[in-house]
């Protein structure tokens, strides 16, 4: 029983320079319980399609076609109103980068506290004991309850949204890039503190990030995007262990492995494309090293190979 | 350190009154025309026009002038007036400040409203009609002419609908108790209520006119402000987290863009006198601006001198004041 | 005024003015429609006003009938005709202050900019706590000081405008200084005087227009308080200010077309400039735009 079901969703950006397919036609699903890791790289239209599970995608940007349908509601569907009953509460988001996510004019505590009568009708004593457990479970000390965001570190303040994302007991958190601006100890820590909530707490985890190491982590199950595009989905075992799609295959060697000798760094070449004008067939072809006719002239079918989703004109023939 | 910062404000203050001080000396007494003669005439006896040149320290050699003012200002002394009673500048100017002093708060009340809900709205309708019509709003204030506003309200509410009294700042007998010259507080504290609802209604055709006058700059300011607010991380956070759109503006937005704003309102606060001078006249309000104009009338030089002094330095403290203000608010510079 | 910084070069902002599009100088152009309209005002004047401004031509306070269209005031005097006469004054005034102004303010901020040191710092203080003072109030101090009359009303108010073409030239000028074509210039051994004429002068010059409209929009609203306040021009020059505050006895009695012409001239005119000037800018400088 999936909790959250996206279907061929679209989203566009309608600029003065033309109309940008961010997320063009995706579609995946996220069991209660799973973390879904989605990867790919700045553009790719991961960050895209968490922000609209919230309804949150920013003008001149909005969702053209598809559905999403968390526990049995359409949400492309809502109205801001009825949105803003789940934000927070159902589904939850962690931003990339702590230093701006938190008001600097307001205390943390506040910060937590706000959040939680927003949505239930507790007393303001009650709202404090909830904050301050939750703070405590991200590892934060009661006593830095009434400091203001520019006295926490990076770290801790990325402790306080994860705080913050879990305090209402969501069935499904966002984490955007969630370790991106922090140092490596701190990462580890991060995605170890989130790992450890959700399996208390039973969450779903949906993990954007274009470090496919970091994901790999704590992943049941990996997506990774291109371009627009889900070119490929997985377990994380299989993904890692046996990649399918060229680009997955690639982002894969191109992570630096500390045992790895000093060979140069392996990198795609080539950029990733401007989504005005796509290219067209599949996006990917003009760095692909399997790139075919086909591939430059047809956008590839998505198959299925036994609950492996790949996107890519090498595995149509053999099995349609 | 907040203690450093406020020292070197002080520090930097200082000159800046100082100029303002010696520009006035020069227009006073260097700039051509004869106080004297616009004061006696110019057929009076030499004996006359020797007394006063004396009595008005115009017969020292510039310097010398230049050194007595600076001294008598130190000291506090702004001289006496010329006329009437020759009662000490610095008492007129306290018999008539308190009434510019409530006129400006509430136009300053007034313009800071209409600007935070016209520039907060405008915000969340970039480019859109009502954010061009709030723009438009911005640049006609800036074109006003305060006479004619107050005049026209005056028309329609006092002469019309004779709803609002027509100027002046209180009925005939009905002032209340002196204790800070604010009427309206003065009424509150000593439990006047009739006097409070007749001053009230005094002030608040000349607040309007006033208000609107200045409030163009905020809407201005709160605008774009706002705008850049909106752009931030911490407020799609905050939408994340379900609070009420209305929330997210009014509380968390407008507080981060409201700081910058407060300096504005420093800097408008020179605009707000210039506004309050016009703005007595027409109401027949008698405040600082109403006196000033008066006594050039009368041509009593010491009491123009003085009052302009009284300016200069309300102007200084009031932007030392207000840039404090803002150092106390912002968190990130108070625990720095 | 704060805030306007130049685009350097034509080209670009030619390119500019090729892809604007209606919203965005609709302001610009209805700023300038007024300011040509009012000004053909004053020079027509003579052929387009009824009657003489100064002689009394009618009943007193005659309300807006077919043959005073705007009524008269209190002497009889056709109050349109005294506003189409009056036109002349508050532009001349309103130009020659500005230029006066532009003039003095602009070739001490360049002077003050280039040659910097403690002249420049000296210079700067004095400029800023100028600035700081509420522009009225120093205008009525001038004038109080003067006496009244055209030429020391222009005078009082250009004193007062100084400051702000100063600093605009001066921070303009500082930018410039440093930059590597006035550098070059010394290089090759232009002469001081050459090197602010024909390098750096035009460089800092591209907002003047901007900033002149804006104080143009200034002076007509200091003119019209300093008659508005009795210390402008003597009777009985038609003078918007001065007819305002003529009129100003009489509203109690529900004369009202004595004043609400002459003020609606006063907004119209301020407003033709401020719009040129904020339209101006918009195209010159663009604002935030939109992803």
């Amino acid at each position: 029983m999936s909790l959250l079901n996206i279907n061929e969703l679209k989203v566009y950006y309608f600029t003065k320079r033309g109309v940008v397919r961010a997320v063009d036609g995706v579609s995946l699903s996220i069991s209660r319980g799973e973390v879904l890791g989605l990867v790919g790289e700045s553009g790719s239209g991961k960050s895209t399609l968490g922000i609209s599970l919230l309804g949150l995608i920013p003008p001149p940007g909005r969702i053209v076609g598809g559905s999403i349908v968390f526990d049995g509601v359409e949400l492309t569907k809502l109205s801001d109103d009825e949105f803003a009953k789940i934000r927070g509460k159902r589904i939850s988001m962690i931003f990339q980068d702590p230093m701006t996510s938190l008001n600097p004019l307001m205390k943390i505590g506040d910060h937590l506290m706000e959040t939680i009568m927003v949505h239930e009708n507790v007393s303001k004593n009650e709202a404090r004991e909830r904050s301050i457990k939750a703070l405590e479970e991200v590892g934060i000390p009661p006593e830095r309850f009434n400091d203001y965001p520019h006295q926490f570190s990076g770290g801790m303040r990325q402790r306080v949204m994860i705080a913050l994302a879990i305090l209402l007991n969501p069935d499904l958190i966002i984490a955007d890039e969630p370790t991106t601006a922090l140092d490596v100890i701190v990462q580890a820590q991060i995605i170890d503190l989130l790992d450890n909530l959700r399996k208390r707490h039973n969450m779903s985890i949906l993990l954007i990030s274009h470090d496919i190491g970091v994901v790999s982590e704590i992943a049941d199950k990996i997506a990774v995007m291109y371009a627009g595009h889900l070119v490929e989905m997985a377990d994380a075992n299989k993904i890692l262990e046996d990649p399918l799609h060229p680009y997955t295959s690639a982002l894969l060697r191109a992570v630096p492995l500390i045992e790895s000798k000093s060979e140069k760094l392996y990198y795609i070449p080539g950029s990733p494309p401007d989504l005005v004008k796509p290219p067209r067939g599949c996006r990917f072809h003009p760095r692909c090293p399997y790139a075919k006719d086909i591939c430059r002239t047809r956008e590839p079918r998505t198959v299925n190979i036994k609950d492996h989703i790949v996107k890519c004109w090498m595995y149509c023939d053999a099995y349609e | 350190m907040l203690k450093a910062y406020l020292i070197k404000r002080v520090l930097m203050a200082i000159p800046t009154l100082f100029i303002l001080l010696t520009i006035i000396f020069l227009i006073m007494r260097v700039l051509p025309g004869n106080p004297v003669a616009a004061i006696v005439g110019t057929k009076a006896p030499p004996e006359v026009i020797q007394s006063v040149t004396r009595r008005l320290g115009l017969d020292q050699p510039y310097h010398i002038q230049y050194i007595n003012y600076l001294s008598n200002l130190l000291r506090g002394d702004l001289g006496r007036s010329m006329i009437w009673g020759r009662r000490p500048v610095i008492d007129e100017i306290m018999d008539h400040f308190p009434a510019t002093l409530e006129l400006s708060i509430s136009a300053f009340i007034v313009s800071v409203l209409i600007g935070i809900i016209t520039g907060t709205e405008a915000s969340r309708r970039f480019r859109s009609k009502l954010d061009q019509v709030f723009r438009f709003y911005g640049i006609v204030t800036y074109s006003l002419f305060i006479p004619w506003l107050g005049i026209m309200l005056q028309l329609i509410f006092s002469v019309y609908l004779k709803l609002l009294p027509v100027g002046g700042r209180i009925d005939p007998f009905m002032e209340p108790q002196r204790i800070t010259g604010l009427y309206l507080l003065d009424s509150i504290l000593t439990l006047n209520i009739p006097s409070f609802f007749n001053a009230l209604s005094h002030l608040i055709l000349p607040s309007i006119t006033l208000g609107v006058y200045i409030s163009g700059v905020f809407t201005r300011t709160v605008r774009s402000n706002m705008l850049e607010v909106l752009r931030r991380d911490f407020i799609t956070a905050a939408r994340a987290r379900g609070i009420p759109e209305n929330i997210v503006i009014y509380r968390h937005a407008l507080k981060n863009a409201f700081i910058p704003i407060l300096t504005m309102m420093g800097l408008q606060f020179a605009l707000l006198l210039a506004g309050a001078v016009l703005t007595e006249t027409t109401f027949s309000w008698p405040g600082m601006g109403t006196f000033l104009l008066e006594r050039i009338m009368y041509r009593d030089y010491t009491t123009v001198q003085g009052t302009v002094v009284f300016i200069a330095l309300l102007i200084v403290s009031i932007s030392l004041l207000v840039d404090v203000m803002y150092a106390y608010l912002d968190p990130r510079i108070r625990f720095r | 005024m704060k805030g306007v910084s130049t685009s350097r070069t034509i080209i670009p902002l030619l390119r500019r003015i090729r892809r604007l599009d209606v919203s965005e100088y609709w302001i610009a152009i209805t700023g300038a429609a007024i300011i040509i309209i009012v000004s053909f005002m004053a020079i027509l004047a003579p052929v387009i006003a009824p009657y003489d401004p100064i002689e009394p031509v009618g009943g007193s306070l005659e309300p807006p009938n077919t043959r005073f269209l705007l009524g008269t005031d209190n002497v009889g005097r056709d109050i349109l005709s005294r506003i189409i006469y009056g036109s002349r004054i508050s532009l001349s005034i309103a130009f020659l202050a500005s230029i006066f102004s532009m003039i003095i303010g602009a070739s001490l901020g360049l002077l003050s900019g280039y040659i910097g040191g403690v002249f420049d710092t000296a210079l700067a203080l004095i400029m800023d706590s100028m600035y700081a003072f509420p522009s009225i109030i120093l205008a009525i101090a001038i004038a109080y000081v003067l006496g009244p009359g055209i030429l020391n009303v222009t005078i009082s108010i250009g004193i007062v405008y100084i400051p702000v073409y100063f600093r605009m030239i001066r921070s303009e000028v500082l930018s410039v200084k440093e930059s590597l074509y006035v550098e070059a210039a010394r290089a090759i051994g232009a002469s001081d005087r050459v090197i602010l004429l024909k390098y750096i002068l035009p460089n800092v010059t591209a907002s003047l227009p901007v900033v002149f409209s804006l104080n143009a929009t200034d002076a007509i609203l200091t003119e019209a308080a300093l008659s508005f306040l009795g210390l402008g021009l003597p009777a009985p020059t038609p003078d918007w200010g001065f007819d305002l505050r003529n009129g100003y006895h009489f509203i109690t009695a529900g004369y009202w077309w004595t004043v609400t012409f002459p003020g609606l001239m006063i907004i119209i005119t301020a407003l033709g400039f401020s719009l040129f000037s904020e339209g101006l800018n918009e195209i010159l400088n663009p604002r935030l735009r939109e992803v």
